[in-house]
């Protein structure tokens, strides 16, 4: 039972329960045959996946006392990428090899590194506040995927890249990188680091943590899972597209802050952030059902209660 | 210390200038209060003779593939007319960036023939009042894709969106007789195109279709697919998923494919993004009304280049006595899309 307790605080219990509280509220008012259909199910796992992916490499930046304002736009970059670099390995053959599919992902996955370390060289060596450092990149990067094609969509054909974010097939690689974050955070001196940098940089410092090489990680981490996750849109629309992840930066901020972290630094868990992903997205999916008419509309001012409420509730928790 | 102090005010001003690039369709606010599409849509343009150098400014109120069938019809403008020609597209997507390219017009006024604009706005005065100076200075303005104040312009070259949405709606209620219920997907319904086209589709289906929902996606790809498969679950009786701009099509036309429900539910839409062409190919997309922008650039520059050279009867010849030109659409179901295919090759797009 303490072992159990450890995994799932009170905190995350209470996410549960929201959880659950939405899905009754759902079932209540009359969609719970829809909500459970497989159509469904297979939307929210993805929009779950899809989220989640790029959510928990945010989690790591701000539990180290950063912030990542850049990965919509890194999504955008990575998605363009992808589909340029599969369209050029693969050719248009429809039944390319798995050979495309790595070097798409791979692509992705570089581009997140080497922005997530150019954050790190501006946010430690030239000592610019992560807001500002990440905010640039933010306008760079979705400049850069508007200028590589001209603006122009990059769709690409082939199957085996489909199959990525078909279904729900993204989930694999949520599952792997919660995996990974959960390892790091929870299991690792660089991980103990991160959260007392984040609780404290300067004592952090002072004890001996090289707080430039956590920043590094930290950010690398996060810019490789945006980059990553930036495939998975290009696999699901069929085509990298640099009108993706507008703001997506926010949605990740905003899972991260309803799963208990604090934009402070120092405190959250994986564990936390997961849960903040599925209420977030169970909450916009259940919207979409329940709400016949101007549906869309209502979603932000949810969300944003949503937020309010999670954050309050973490206030109150910590003032006992 | 001082690359620090230097790097913090450039980074937050690079930071202002660029946020907010992310691309809108191209073809926003359609103004509503044109007459039925002409019959004689695409005029043959006599060569008239080039303008000592000067070249013809296309202004553009965003940036997307949109303006790159506008661009190739600029070139075949040209080459008809003689006269040279332009694009600026205005990268930042807002008003300022576009008051920016006007204004920089009027700098070089002795190099542009005229200036043909998208106008972001119709409301903003910044931008009517930019035009105006243009005017003033001599320099013809005509507008393309998106109107403008009338007496900021001398024309407007564009699509009638009400009558595009009325023939849609035509067509759609001759391939479906009994009709149906239906979802609406576009990146924002207040969109004065996204008005005039959804307007302009319930004329012409008549009673028998009945809207049930209009999902707003920002212009997210990805929520425009979400939104497809919620539709698809909370309204489960609607037969019919119209996309009213152009990015919709495809993402519905895939959506209802992967979810196998091609038999049930009929997918039609605007414009023919280049991923839109296979869906059309093989029947998943039932039916879509695109329009001419190609026809925006290259009568853009023949009537730009008539204003420039005082041709006022040549000018009128082409306006037919109104202040505006309606390129048209075209209607394209799996029937007629090699004819359409080929059409688009003939002119070197690869959608439009």
């Amino acid at each position: 039972m303490s072992g159990l307790r450890r995994v799932f605080r009170a905190r995350e219990w209470t996410l549960v329960l929201a959880v659950v509280a939405v899905v009754l509220a759902i079932t209540v008012l009359g969609r719970g045959q829809q909500f459970a259909s497989e159509n469904n199910r297979t939307q929210l796992l993805r929009q779950i996946a899809l989220l989640g992916t790029f959510a928990v490499g945010e989690a790591v930046v701000i539990i180290a006392g950063g912030i990542d304002l850049s990965v919509g736009s890194v999504i955008a970059l990575g998605a363009m990428l992808s589909a340029l670099a599969i369209n050029r390995v693969a050719g248009a053959q429809p039944d390319a090899g798995l050979a495309g599919v790595l070097v798409a992902l791979g692509a992705g996955a570089l581009l997140g590194l080497l922005t997530g370390l150019f954050h790190s060289l501006l946010v430690t060596k030239l000592r610019l506040p992560p807001f500002i450092a990440t905010l640039s990149t933010l306008a760079g990067l979705r400049s850069v995927s508007q200028l590589i094609t001209n603006s122009a969509p990059v769709p690409v054909q082939i199957e085996r890249f489909k199959w990525l974010a078909d279904g729900t097939h993204a989930m694999y690689f949520f599952v792997a990188a919660a995996i990974a974050v959960g390892l790091l955070l929870g299991c690792t001196r660089a991980g103990r680091g991160l959260r007392a940098m984040g609780g404290n940089e300067d004592a952090a410092r002072l004890s001996g943590l090289n707080t430039a090489r956590l920043k590094t990680l930290a950010y690398g981490v996060c810019g490789v899972l945006a980059g990553i996750a930036g495939v998975l849109y290009a696999s699901r629309s069929g085509q990298g597209d640099c009108r993706l992840g507008v703001g997506y930066e926010l949605r990740a901020i905003a899972a991260c802050v309803v799963g208990g972290c604090s934009l402070s630094g120092g405190t959250g868990s994986l564990s936390g952030v997961v849960l903040g992903v599925v209420l977030m997205e169970t909450v916009l999916n259940g919207i979409g059902l329940v709400i016949s008419r101007n549906a869309t509309m209502w979603e932000g001012l949810v969300t944003g209660v949503v937020v309010v409420l999670a954050v309050t509730l973490n206030a109150l928790r910590r003032e006992r | 210390m001082m690359i620090r102090r230097l790097l913090l005010p450039i980074l937050a001003v690079m930071g202002l200038l660029l946020a907010g690039c992310a691309p809108k369709d191209g073809a926003n606010d359609k103004p509503s209060n044109l007459p039925p599409p002409d019959a004689k849509l695409t005029p043959s343009l006599a060569p008239s003779g080039g303008s000592g150098g000067k070249y013809a400014l296309f202004i553009t109120n965003a940036n997307s593939p949109f303006w790159d069938s506008v661009e190739a019809g600029m070139k075949k403008g040209t080459a008809e007319t003689g006269a040279q020609a332009k694009m600026q597209r205005n990268t930042a997507g807002d008003v300022a960036g576009q008051i920016d390219l006007l204004t920089q017009a009027l700098t070089k006024k002795d190099e542009v023939l005229g200036v043909c604009v998208s106008v972001l706005e119709p409301g903003a005065q910044g931008i009517a009042d930019a035009m105006k100076k243009l005017r003033d200075a001599g320099v013809p303005v005509i507008t393309m894709d998106a109107d403008g104040k009338a007496e900021a312009r001398t024309a407007f070259i564009g699509t009638n969106n009400l009558e595009a949405g009325k023939l849609l709606g035509q067509k759609v209620k001759e391939l479906i007789p009994g009709g149906g219920k239906y979802c609406a997907f576009v990146g924002t319904k207040s969109a004065q195109n996204a008005r005039d086209r959804i307007a302009g589709f319930k004329q012409g289906a008549g009673d028998k279709f009945v809207e049930v929902e209009i999902y707003e996606d920002a212009v997210d790809p990805n929520k425009a697919q979400s939104n497809a498969e919620t539709a698809l679950t909370a309204h489960a009786d609607a037969s019919i998923l119209l996309g009213l701009w152009s990015y919709n099509g495809p993402l519905l036309g895939r959506t209802v494919k992967d979810q196998k429900k091609l038999d049930k539910v009929k997918v039609i839409c605007f414009d023919a993004e280049q991923n839109l062409l296979p869906l059309l190919a093989d029947g998943t997309v039932t039916v879509t009304c695109v329009q001419r922008p190609y026809e925006f650039g290259r009568q853009g520059v023949a009537l730009l280049n008539l204003l420039a050279k005082g041709d006022k009867a040549g000018a009128d010849k082409m306006l037919g006595g109104r202040d505006f030109i309606d390129t048209g659409v075209d209607i394209v179901t799996k029937e007629n899309y090699p004819q359409f295919k080929a059409g688009l090759d003939a002119k070197g797009l690869k959608g439009s």
